[in-house]
């Protein structure tokens, strides 16, 4: 027996096995344990396998590892027994990757927004396209669910996707978000499919409807889902969808059906001829380091008072790009910079007269609520930039041949944020903060941009 | 055993205690020095120990019995040790208002320019704390998982579980068998074929 370090009363009878703790320590301990360790454990004995093999296990392991961002016993929406945990855990081992920004990859159509984020919800995850407010002088960003993974009733990992993403048409996705309006016949049923760490893709799931309706005697009558109240409404939605294909209302793996929605969707001009699969790439680092202060992605507002999302990234030289991502009406837009600089060698204070006068003589370009406000911030760091070639900020003002027009400064706040300017103009955009804890800020309902 | 150099108010430093006798159980606790609320541990071994009654409160045992008004003499813990006491109580007083532990949320004080992309975690003193606190021997963490469970302390449960399934940790099965104490009544063929079945997990 090893050396004690600490001493013991004669009636002190300690546990010297697993064994001699109560299950619910025993549990606890496994709950740390990742799969390969769990099955490394269950050869060990049979109470061990038995161990291993009980729910509440799996559901400890899920509420640990994701417990802090989605209620986990609320997956599989409609399921009287619960999600079962240890098919919850592969899946969302596999999904939690989603979490985060996309690029969706080509196919884009004109006006086709392409930045994507996926979030957890309560019981699932769900994609979003995320374009700018198009409200002037607004930091108001517009999210569009446009994909919701979840498990199925039958505990099985089901995917919706809205092939449309109709921006124009409020009153549609009102509809489609809300669930209140007819069912959304609409809906792909997907399956995602990664390629690597950085590029998924999403599929119709053709299984889906023979798999339903083959299955779809667990069910019952699901008019009381559970804990309604906590299931958003896009949830809310799935899980009809779902049930209104398992109840067998309408002709499941009927091609004739299938046919008919899809002559519906060209009809109704949503979607190409027939939805295809769609492919995304993650967007890597989106939030700044203290190594790297101004990566991330940020929203501002420009000289025409549009608010735009830029991409700042930084390359293994040391030097640093921002490009304008998230929306396609600048075809270019993802290729050129909206400026650069191949050395992050800042200016700090005291700063020359120059640069204070480069600074002082501007404008921020601010939302239009807060106007003439003045928010208080203070210049710690300069950066000299360039502005990439023509395509900067739409400028009426037309020529940019003169050198003097390429030049420009990024200005680091006391805040943590900064602004970017040049010297052809009197303007500094102020980038913010997108996402903050995982969620967007300034989020604009469809209820509230009628 | 590292009982640090902060380590817990031993005995000897209970100077000022009031008798007990006439207070009914409904009284608030003892008043510590500055005005904290107080109460006394008493290990098996009789060593005593002053802990704040709010930290006291992060073991759901310690709670019953205050609540039922025990909180006003020392309280014995007959199948704690001293050393194990001294170490559980300490971690208490680390643990206090640690968003992993404490009953309400509160507002985390959050500084510096980077504060908005730090998910709400334990500061990483206490994150070094918790990690010395169970570099123990085998034994030593037993005895403390066995204080978790007796105590019914869920911070001290997890930091101590933790560190259980850590030391397994890319053990082998024979390692783990002997870690825990656990004993193989497979029979030979039934574990070769559940090696087999979870053969994925031992590459």
């Amino acid at each position: 027996m090893l050396a004690r370090e600490m001493a013991r009363p004669e009636s002190y009878a300690p546990p010297m096995s697993f064994s001699g703790f109560p299950e619910d320590v025993q549990l606890t301990i496994l709950s740390f344990l990742r799969p390969p360790e769990i099955a490394a454990f269950a050869c060990t004995s049979r109470h061990s396998a038995f161990l291993c093999g009980q729910a509440r296990l799996w559901f400890a392991m899920c509420d640990r590892r994701w417990g802090a961002k989605t209620v986990v016993q609320s997956w599989a929406p409609g399921r009287s027994a619960g999600p079962p945990f240890s098919r919850l855990y592969r899946v969302l081992s596999q999904w939690e990757n989603l979490i985060g920004f996309w690029r969706r990859l080509g196919r884009g159509g004109a006006g086709a927004p392409s930045l994507v984020f996926f979030e957890w919800g309560a019981s699932s995850i769900t994609g979003s396209v995320v374009s700018p407010s198009p409200e002037a002088g607004s930091y108001g960003v517009l999210k569009v669910p446009f994909l919701w993974l979840s498990l199925s009733p039958r505990g099985e990992p089901v995917g919706f996707l809205h092939p449309a993403r109709r921006f124009d048409s409020n009153g549609y996705l009102e509809q489609l978000v809300s669930g209140s309006g007819n069912l959304d016949l609409d809906l792909i049923p997907v399956t995602i499919a990664f390629m690597g760490e950085d590029r998924f893709v999403v599929e119709e799931d053709k299984s889906f409807y023979a798999d339903v309706r083959g299955g779809g005697g667990d069910l019952g009558s699901s008019d009381a889902p559970k804990s309604a109240g906590e299931t958003s409404p896009a949830e809310r939605h799935m899980l009809e969808m779902y049930q209104y294909f398992a109840n067998g209302l309408i002709p499941i793996g009927d091609e004739p059906f299938i046919r008919k929605q899809r002559w519906k969707w060209e009809r109704d001009g949503f979607g190409r001829k027939r939805w295809q699969a769609e492919q995304f790439m993650r967007i890597a680092d989106c939030y700044p380091t203290p190594s790297r202060p101004l990566q991330g992605l940020w929203k501002g507002i420009g000289e025409n008072m549009r608010l735009a999302f830029y991409l700042v990234t930084y390359d293994n030289m040391g030097g640093v790009a921002c490009r304008r991502v998230g929306d396609a009406s600048e075809p270019f837009s993802s290729y050129s910079p909206v400026f650069w600089t191949s050395s992050t060698e800042f200016l700090r204070r005291p700063f020359s007269i120059e640069e204070e006068n480069i600074y002082d003589s501007r404008e921020h370009i601010g939302p239009i609520t807060s106007h003439g406000t003045g928010i208080e911030r203070a210049v710690c760091r300069v950066l000299c930039i360039n502005s990439s070639y023509d395509l900067v900020i739409p400028d009426s003002s037309g020529s940019y041949t003169n050198s003097q027009n390429v030049e420009g400064r990024i200005w680091v706040y006391d805040t943590g944020t900064f602004g970017f300017g040049f010297l052809r103009n009197d303007y500094i955009v102020d980038l913010q903060n997108i996402v903050r804890n995982g969620c967007l800020l300034d989020n604009v309902d469809f209820d509230s941009s009628f | 055993m590292s009982s640090g150099d902060s380590g817990p108010s031993s005995s000897k430093q209970l100077v000022q205690q009031p008798a007990a006798a006439g207070r009914s159980p409904n009284q608030p606790p003892l008043l510590g020095a500055g005005g904290r609320k107080v109460i006394v541990l008493k290990s098996g071994d009789e060593e005593e120990f002053e802990v704040d009654l709010l930290d006291a409160m992060q073991s759901r045992t310690l709670r019953r019995a205050i609540e039922d008004g025990c909180g006003d003499g020392p309280m014995p813990l007959p199948n704690l040790t001293g050393p194990v006491l001294a170490k559980v109580v300490e971690l208490f007083r680390r643990h206090r208002g640690d968003p992993r532990w404490a009953d309400e949320l509160q507002e985390t004080e959050k500084e510096g320019m980077f504060k908005d992309y730090a998910p709400q975690k334990p500061t990483a003193e206490v994150k070094g704390f918790d990690r010395e606190f169970v570099s123990v021997d085998r034994d030593a963490l037993f005895d403390l998982l066995r204080a978790a469970n007796f105590l019914e302390a869920p911070g001290l449960l997890d930091v101590t579980c933790d560190a259980a399934a850590d030391a397994v940790m890319n053990m082998t099965v024979e390692e783990v068998r002997e870690y825990f104490g656990l004993v193989n009544d497979y029979t030979p063929e039934e574990e070769a074929a559940l090696r087999k079945q979870h053969e994925w997990a031992f590459q």
